[in-house]
């Protein structure tokens, strides 16, 4: 973990948690994330809420505090020193100091109550990531048209005044929506966003959206579909009062709030992964400033009105056939988006070409 | 009436003709052809006609321009087989790239296609082939035999004389034409490539910048005749007017008929999509007024086809249309639109008839797929 605390770090200080006999007590400044860690560890071995012998692995532990490695790394070393666990054989700790009696115990953190105060939980959330993600990502999202990008651990921890731990969780965020990946120095690179791109993404979306869908049709509350339904005819009944925000909603309804209500997270995670094309979109509209063709509206009235009339296998095949129309439409959008210059960059995205 | 386009179509004779026909006042605003591009599709309130040889694919997707009714295009029935079916002296399918027919017919769905329908995406007036021109001294180390090739655009033998357009959609097109040429790169679709043939076509270009092949890089006609006219060029791509210009100050450039078949493009007219009311009528009318031959006479004195023939032909001399359309020696002098000499007595047009040259399209003008990506790379190239 990045030691060196930016300057900016107090101003944006979170809300602090209380000093309380749950071992989470802080002083008159705001904790760093290890100490969390290593207090909450504390706390629960001291209580003896975690039996001797339990294994102790950094990856659990970060899952079940919802922060990053690093500070429980740190934490448990600390841990170690004060005796209160030790190093084995195996991979990790083991609570409790050594004993030849004591026996590795494999078991789940949540099943001994593992966790962080839930106030102490909502405020690391909050603070670590969640706070600059939705930037970075818009950031990001724009600079792709553009041509090719490194995105700048470094420069997203100067930027924010946020730790490296936090700029990494960013990142890795990015890596889950596809909108980054590391190329061969273990740089991370966003762009550029190309045609080819762009069909790889459809491809995958004619192949899962309609299964999606097809999972979900008779999940979805009947009223529901009608509002939707609705609006759409509303507003292919007056074109003029679309806005740019109305046709975001609109994607919403089908593509993320009805398909994303699949059961299979698998299937949900991998058709996350492929909205790229939604970008396109939006970056069209956000440059050209208008949104030029209406016949996405039909489209997805379409599907409604199968799924309204119990046919989700006519709704799967009209989804099917208004991805391939919607294909041709967002390959020719990228295209205009040649004409717009680069816009000036946020300092942690650095031009590779 | 606002008109938009580039200055090889937006001439200052046929604005004025215009406004005597028309009876209404006519504004030429010239941009360069990125602009004029990035104005019609950005700021369709700025004009009410927009003149451009890029294809309309751009615009259409913005929806900056509207549809035409082809009932209100008088002389429709005179625009040639080649813009309306595509097919040209009985042959179809002619060259790669974005032909421009698939993009003229507005289909059901809104989006264009080649199936005749009553509306149209632009309509199609001033066309011609594209290549390269040269000083013709430099074919004296030449054996007899050596044909005209787009290769030698990327040729050592003229390292530091050399210059390409620098406009990315159609520069990096005659780019690939050479490269291909030379035998330095394969392109399946040359009006179509590829992320990895746009990479290595950079990658070509680049290295020949770093060894100094290029003299330079030109983006609107003026820069590719003063190029050429201080000698610091004796090869470059190059497009008609400029040949006539050059001709004009008494410097004969040979305009390159490649064996691997020309670029080939149709400047089309737009109709902005504000135009409304009376400024779409009077708009109308000087689209009309386009096909009645005035100014197509005008642009084939600077080496332009238009696609209404007859009406053209009505306004050239039997000389000029011999020359300029049918390839025949001229019997006359015969000048440019601005009054000079470009053409002697007893010459012969590089590249022959109209029918020998719009058949001998290699590759149309394209916004390929890759587009985007093409630009930036292609910047990348200008700036290395």
């Amino acid at each position: 973990m990045n030691t060196s605390r930016p300057a900016s770090w107090a101003a944006n200080s979170r809300p602090r948690a209380e000093s309380g006999g749950d071992g989470t007590a802080t002083g008159s400044r705001a904790p760093r994330l290890y100490q969390v860690a290593c207090n909450a560890l504390r706390y629960h071995i001291q209580e003896r809420r975690l039996p001797p012998g339990l294994i102790l692995l950094e990856g659990r532990i970060a899952d079940a505090f919802g922060m990053s490695r690093a500070p429980v790394r740190r934490a448990l070393a600390l841990l170690c020193e004060e005796g209160l666990i030790h190093r084995y054989d195996g991979r990790g700790y083991l609570v409790g100091p050594p004993s030849p009696d004591v026996i590795p115990l494999n078991g789940g953190l949540q099943d001994f109550g593992l966790a962080l105060p839930k106030l102490v939980a909502q405020s690391i959330g909050s603070f670590t990531w969640e706070r600059i993600y939705a930037e970075v990502e818009t950031q990001v999202v724009t600079c792709i048209p553009f041509g090719t990008y490194r995105v700048l651990e470094s420069g997203i921890c100067d930027h924010y005044g946020v730790s490296r731990t936090v700029a990494r969780e960013v990142l890795s965020r990015l890596r889950d929506r596809a909108l980054i990946e590391k190329d061969r120095h273990s740089h991370w690179i966003a762009g550029p966003l190309t045609s080819r791109a762009m069909t790889e993404h459809f491809e995958m979306r004619q192949l899962l959206e309609p299964a999606a869908l097809l999972a979900v049709a008779d999940n979805i509350d009947r009223s529901k579909l009608i509002g939707m339904r609705d609006r759409l005819a509303a507003a292919e009944a007056d074109l003029g009062s679309v806005t740019p925000s109305l046709m975001d909603e609109f994607e919403e309804d089908l593509h993320v709030t009805c398909l994303l209500k699949a059961e299979n997270q698998r299937l949900v995670a991998t058709i996350v992964q492929s909205q790229l094309p939604f970008v396109t979109n939006s970056l069209f509209r956000k440059f050209v400033g208008v949104e030029a063709s209406s016949s996405m509206l039909p489209e997805h009235r379409l599907i409604f009105e199968h799924l309204i009339m119990a046919a989700p296998r006519a709704a799967a095949a009209s989804l099917h056939a208004h991805l391939e129309a919607a294909q041709s439409r967002t390959k020719a959008r990228l295209k205009v988006l040649a004409l717009f210059p680069e816009p000036e960059m946020t300092p942690y995205l650095d031009r590779v070409h | 009436m606002r008109v938009l386009g580039t200055r090889e179509t937006l001439l200052e004779p046929i604005r004025r003709q215009a406004e005597r026909d028309l009876g209404f006042r006519i504004e030429y605003e010239i941009a360069d052809g990125t602009t004029a591009m990035r104005k019609a599709v950005i700021s369709p309130g700025a004009y009410d006609v927009c003149h451009h040889w890029h294809p309309i694919e751009l615009a259409w997707t913005a929806r900056s321009v509207q549809a035409i009714e082809v009932e209100r295009i008088a002389l429709w029935n005179e625009i040639g087989d080649l813009a309306k079916t595509g097919r040209f002296n009985g042959v179809g399918d002619i060259g790669q790239g974005a032909v421009p027919v698939r993009s003229l017919y507005v289909q059901p769905n809104g989006e264009l296609g080649a199936a005749p329908t009553g509306q149209i995406s632009s309509l199609p007036t001033v066309h011609n082939v594209d290549s390269f021109g040269y000083d013709p001294a430099i074919t004296k180390d030449m054996g007899p035999d050596e044909p005209e090739s787009w290769s030698w655009l990327l040729d050592d033998r003229w390292r530091g004389k050399v210059a390409l357009l620098g406009e990315p959609a159609i520069g990096s097109i005659d780019a690939a034409l050479a490269a291909r040429s030379s035998g330095l790169a394969t392109f399946e679709d040359i009006g179509n490539m590829s992320l990895q043939e746009i990479d290595m076509l950079v990658d070509i270009l680049i290295q020949k910048k770093k060894a100094g092949l290029f003299a330079g890089f030109w983006n609107i006609r003026p820069e590719s005749v003063r190029l050429m006219d201080r000698r610091e060029v004796v090869i470059e791509s190059i497009w008609s007017p400029a040949i006539t210009a050059l001709r004009a100050k008494g410097k004969k450039i040979t305009c390159a008929a490649p064996i691997e078949g020309y670029r080939g493009w149709q400047c089309g007219m737009w109709l902005s999509a504000r135009t409304q009311g009376a400024q779409l009528d009077t708009s109308y009318a000087y689209l009309n007024w386009w096909l009645t031959g005035w100014a197509g006479a005008v642009m084939a004195r600077q080496g332009y086809y238009m696609s209404a023939l007859q009406p053209t032909k009505q306004h050239l001399s039997s000389d000029e249309w011999g020359y300029w359309y049918e390839g025949k020696p001229a019997r006359d002098n015969m000048a440019d639109p601005d009054g000079e000499i470009v053409v002697w007595a007893g010459e012969t047009r590089d590249g022959g008839s109209y029918w020998q040259r719009m058949s001998n399209i290699a590759v149309w003008n394209s916004t390929m797929d890759e587009h985007n990506y093409l630009v930036r790379r292609w910047n990348e190239f200008l700036h290395a």
